[in-house]
């Protein structure tokens, strides 16, 4: 199966992006783990159904239940993802969009953070007490963590960054892009 | 104004002890305590009941008062004590010629140290690691130390003692000759014929407010709390006490500690956990243990070991029993103190340090704190009928269980990673005087679970703040949230920081 697009999280950026890219006539997969929290848009506002509903009728297959665990590089070049339910999603562009820890977009160890599909570049301080404000209510540090993206958005897979898989959402961190 | 023949101030489980058994012994007594109980060092340990394995060969004096006061407290504190059992041990590494000095001076000491196959060990506890070249089987077991503190407070209470929380010691009333007649608050005085001070390392500021110098050195011990009960027995190393070498199976998780650092007296009220510690508690720990590396950690926390200085470090310094008389010792008359020792060891110290408050008051009385079953741990029978989420809240406060109500809607659970309900939080309200959630933990352990109070802390703080007038339950929720996030942060990665994004993005960040 090859689509114009593969979106990769069905959060509030995921869908927002299948749903702009499906207006514009593409042929848009988009693979989501289930029900996220913050699909709270106003054009996703209801219930699931009509959430799900909202993108399928524009024309978007929406793969749910099911997650990206990796890809086919040729070069640089993102070919497929290969899915938990063992799908093959072919694609000219990929958009990750698979949020922060909460939903494993980003994985954190005593020692690193990581992004777990492609292993993206992720941009971290490396002693882990710069990770938090021990204020609960202040703004914590480890929310503006994310993937590093070139100035269209690209990530960076060991330093270069990859012609076709954009990064969107929290996954950049929270001030990216403000 | 009430004369008190007795004022205890401090109220970790040495001071609740020591209400006990003076009001016991027919005393008046007062309990003072600047904050709730259990808030110091009896509320940030291990929990663990030792055998007195631990200490057979370096302290054969401490192992001894352990053995017998841990078998003192399986018979009055049963509802307190997990009777899990405990095992010394060997890792490659280790030495087996330790091992047999360990279980000759067990042994000497009246401690059943049986060695074991280490096929046998792995069979009683799988997670162990597969390599050990021995074992040794021992008594130790796990205690609940808020439930053994609450538990010696109602009953000092229903002795006739009184017990004011949440005021501060903040000086002391003498008469014309210097004797010590009384202790001063912000708010009032007491007045009491003889003055306890059972304040942990606390103990040394307060005595020098009285004109005494107590040497005393804070020793931080830094603990961690895993999100599953990994193994069914206490978990030693056989060897020289050292750090992080000892994990005990509380309720439904296990606490992994611990390190001995010396620190400033400043630090006492409020210690952080670092990240070398934890670095270092895992390292040692999987040693032991080797699923501890991927097993989710909940909390990190620190406690203050009031250590009596002899000099040297941490580990070394005397773990014993330190009763002070002021009279003989300083020409103060009317003081008394008695700090050092260990949760384990608690009721011993307050019978020495009743036994010196009677002598002093010319009573005489014998301790009967060791015979007595604690309110609580007395027999009793489960009523018919009751929902079965309630067995959690039955299981936690015994025979004083039936003081909850869990008719008309009582039995609506609150907290489901610990299983609280509506009437465990009425009753605690009743009974503890509890101000907020911090102080309602102790009692019940609400919000001690995987979710740390993620689901269940805006449902206790309504109830909450409909019990007690005046609370917002709002307040309520932030004022725990932050003290539940100051034990997450040390350990904020993998599913704790999963936990903490969606506890910020639920209860942090405004829509």
């Amino acid at each position: 199966m090859k689509y114009d697009a593969v979106v990769i999280g069905g959060g509030r950026s995921g869908c927002s992006a299948a749903l702009e890219l499906a207006n514009n006539g593409k042929a848009v997969c988009l693979v989501t783990e289930g029900l996220t929290l913050d699909s709270l848009k106003p054009e996703f506002n209801g219930s699931p159904y009509k959430r799900l509903a909202s993108l399928t009728s524009a024309g978007v297959v929406v793969m749910r239940g099911d997650s990206v665990v990796g890809g086919h590089w040729d070069g640089f070049r993102l070919v497929e993802v290969f899915t938990s339910n063992g799908l093959i999603l072919q694609a000219e562009d990929f958009i990750l969009a698979t949020g922060r820890f909460f939903s494993r977009g980003l994985v954190a160890t005593m020692d690193k953070i990581y992004e777990p599909v492609f292993g993206a570049d992720v941009d971290f301080p490396s002693d882990r007490s710069e990770w938090f404000d021990p204020d609960f209510f202040a703004p914590q540090p480890f929310e503006s963590f994310g993937v590093k993206t070139t100035g269209e958005g690209k990530i960076y897979v060991g330093g270069v960054p990859a012609e076709n898989v954009t990064a969107i959402g929290t996954i950049l961190g929270e001030n990216a892009g403000k | 104004m009430k004369e008190y023949d007795v004022i205890i101030v401090g109220g970790g489980i040495t001071g609740a002890c020591t209400a006990r058994d003076c009001a016991m012994r027919g005393l008046v007594t007062l309990l003072i305590e600047r904050e709730d109980l259990c808030d110091g060092a009896s509320g940030r340990n291990h929990g663990l009941l030792h055998s007195g394995a631990r200490y057979a060969v370096n302290d054969p004096e401490g192992a001894r008062e352990c053995i017998r006061e841990n078998k003192i407290l399986r018979r009055i504190a049963s509802n307190c004590v997990e009777s899990c059992g405990g095992l010394f041990i060997s890792l490659p590494e280790d030495s087996l010629d330790y091992q047999s000095l360990f279980t000759d001076k067990c042994r000497e000491a009246g401690i059943d140290a049986r060695i074991i196959d280490p096929k046998e060990a792995r069979r009683l506890v799988p997670e162990v690691n597969p390599g050990i070249i021995g074992a040794v089987r021992v008594p130790d077991a796990s205690v609940d130390p808020f439930r053994l503190t609450d538990a010696n407070s109602l009953d000092a209470v229903r002795h006739g003692a009184d017990i004011v929380k949440f005021r501060a010691v903040t000086g002391f009333v003498k008469d014309a000759v210097g004797r010590v007649v009384g202790v001063k608050t912000a708010e009032c005085e007491y007045r009491g014929r003889q003055v306890v001070l059972a304040a942990g390392i606390w103990a040394a500021g307060l005595a020098r407010k009285a004109g005494v110098k107590i040497e005393m050195m804070p020793s931080k011990g830094a603990l961690l709390v895993f999100g599953h009960r990994l193994a069914d027995m206490v978990i030693n190393r056989c060897r020289k006490p050292s750090n992080s070498d000892i994990l005990v199976p509380d309720d439904a998780v296990s606490v992994l500690g611990t390190t001995s650092d010396k620190i400033p007296f400043e630090e006492c009220d409020d210690m952080r956990v670092t990240a070398a510690e934890v670095d270092h508690l895992l390292a040692e720990g999987v040693k032991m243990v080797p699923s501890l590396a991927t097993t989710r950690i909940l909390r990190a926390y620190a406690g203050v070991r009031p250590l009596v200085s002899a000099g040297g470090d941490a580990r070394s310094a005397s773990r014993g029993i330190v009763l002070l008389d002021h009279e003989q010792r300083d020409g103060v008359p009317g003081l008394i103190t008695i700090t050092g020792g260990k949760l384990t060891t608690a009721r011993l110290m307050a019978e020495q340090a009743t036994d010196l408050v009677c002598r002093k008051l010319g009573v005489d009385a014998k301790c009967r704190t060791a015979e007595v079953p604690l309110p609580g741990s007395e027999p009793f029978r489960l009523k018919r009928g009751i929902p079965s989420w309630n067995l959690a809240a039955i299981g936690r406060h015994g025979s004083e269980s039936g003081k909850m109500d869990f008719m008309d809607g009582g039995s609506e659970l609150v907290c489901e990673c610990e299983q609280v309900t509506r009437a465990e939080i009425e009753y605690c309200v009743r009974a503890f005087g509890v101000r907020n959630l911090r102080d309602l933990r102790r009692h019940t352990r609400i919000g001690m679970g995987t979710c740390q109070g993620s689901y269940c802390v805006d449902r206790a703080a309504e109830i909450l703040a409909e019990l007690l007038p005046g609370t917002s339950a709002r307040e309520l929720v932030k004022d725990y949230l932050q003290e539940r996030w100051k034990g997450m942060i040390p350990v904020l990665w993998g599913d704790t920081i999963r936990e903490a994004e969606y506890m910020r993005r639920r209860h942090a960040n405004e829509v």
